[in-house]
């Protein structure tokens, strides 16, 4: 029986020993990688991960304006230098199976997928490579939508989707890469920027898809238009006179 | 500076200001005025609403002291020849003093305006500029010399 437990003892130790000995390796690890890194270590995984296919270009030319044509065919110019905020630049196609996602979540959230203090601009090829009627058909109307395939080639967008972070002060690129979900872009973007509350925003945004809101409405009026208000007995069955 | 191009729509190109947004709107119903629509151009130093009135209607009550709002108005061609579009060519090199508060569609504190009707290619046209305050007079205006410097009127054929 003693040899049991002195056996067991033996095991757990081994493998006490064994854990530590992988924890360690990969702090070290981790630390090699940010002795490479002139940035905070937080940033360069952030830009690591952000950048999906190459890295930054943190010496590229800065990208002033989005210049294209909305999808009714007129002409819009988007500054992305010397703005208020932070711009989202979203390149997502018509065509594409990951991005129908995002149209589908751009459409229940009327084009409210980013919390206020960062510019949402999707920004399909131009006509010449993308159908404007089908991004019409696809982009909700709250949302600015500019399309031009000299924005792609200004940014070296290798596919759709694909996002770019600009800051509003100078144009730098602040952070780029792909995700499969607005919230992930979200995430990245707080990463990129060390804004933590960016991130917090839509954790904590308890936003209700606008399909849900219309059937809410719809729900409403009809109780109205059959004359039950707020507060009328009969939607509370239990509490009803004459129910114990 | 990489990504500044001509916007070009409806026959009408430019060069929009580093920090600028500009959009063309398609024809529309009716101007503010009574006039016959044509599509038409904003553009200022700050981000546009979404739902604009074509003479500013929307805008104008929500600039700050800096900001400064241009719209040019295209009316139906047969007004270029008579006398209200008499002026030749889009207005350029404005100073301070063409702009007045009793130029504005709607008073405004601290605001100021510029309006001229003109013509340009047998189009006719009225240019509007509001100046948000004493703080859109130095860089604004710039900006806004540039900007109307820079457009280009072309004559549009008309289809049958």
């Amino acid at each position: 029986m003693i040899w049991l437990v002195i056996a067991e003892a033996l095991a757990l130790l081994v493998l006490g020993v064994f854990v530590l000995a992988l924890v360690h390796s990969y702090a070290g690890l981790v630390a090699k990688v940010e002795e490479l890194s002139d940035s905070p270590p937080r940033r360069r995984v952030a830009s690591q991960r952000l950048a999906a296919s190459r890295p930054p270009a943190p010496d590229g030319p800065v990208v002033h304006q989005v210049t294209g044509v909305t999808p009714g065919g007129d002409g819009v110019v988007i500054p992305l230098v010397g703005v208020e905020r932070d711009t989202l630049l979203a390149f997502l196609s018509s065509t594409c199976t990951s991005c129908q996602r995002f149209w589908s979540e751009l459409e229940d959230s009327s084009g409210e997928v980013l919390p206020p203090q960062l510019r949402l601009v999707v920004v399909p090829k131009g006509p010449d490579k993308e159908s404007p009627s089908a991004i019409l058909e696809a982009a909700p109307d709250a949302c600015d939508v500019v399309m031009s395939s000299e924005a792609w080639s200004d940014f070296n967008v290798p596919g759709s989707p694909y996002f770019v972070l600009v800051g509003a002060a100078t144009g730098t690129v602040l952070g780029e890469g792909t995700a499969l979900t607005w919230p992930r872009v979200l995430d990245l973007a707080a990463v990129a920027t060390g804004d933590d509350a960016l991130a917090e925003v839509m954790r904590h945004d308890a936003r209700k898809p606008a399909s849900d809101l219309r059937r809410e409405t719809d729900v409403d009026r009809l109780l109205l238009d059959a004359g039950i208000r707020p507060g009328d007995p009969s939607l509370y069955p239990n509490h009803a006179p004459g129910i114990e | 500076m990489t990504g500044v191009r001509r916007l070009e729509s409806h026959g009408i190109s430019l060069l929009v200001p580093v920090g600028w947004e500009a959009r063309f709107t398609g024809p529309a119903a009716r101007l503010d005025d009574g006039g016959h629509a044509q599509p038409y151009l904003h553009a200022g130093n700050f981000a546009l609403p979404a739902i604009r009135a074509p003479f500013g209607g929307g805008v104008v009550g929500e600039l700050a002291p800096p900001h400064v709002f241009v719209a040019l108005l295209e009316y139906a061609p047969e007004g270029a020849t008579t006398p209200l579009f008499g002026s030749h060519g889009v207005p350029v090199r404005l100073q301070a003093s063409d702009f007045s508060a009793s130029t504005l569609q709607r008073s405004l504190r601290g605001q100021a305006g510029f309006q001229r009707f003109f013509h340009a290619a047998d189009r006719a046209f009225c240019l509007y500029v509001v100046l948000g305050g004493r703080a859109a007079y130095q860089r604004g205006l710039d900006d806004v010399n540039a900007l109307l410097w820079s457009t280009r009127v072309h004559a549009v054929s008309v289809t049958s």
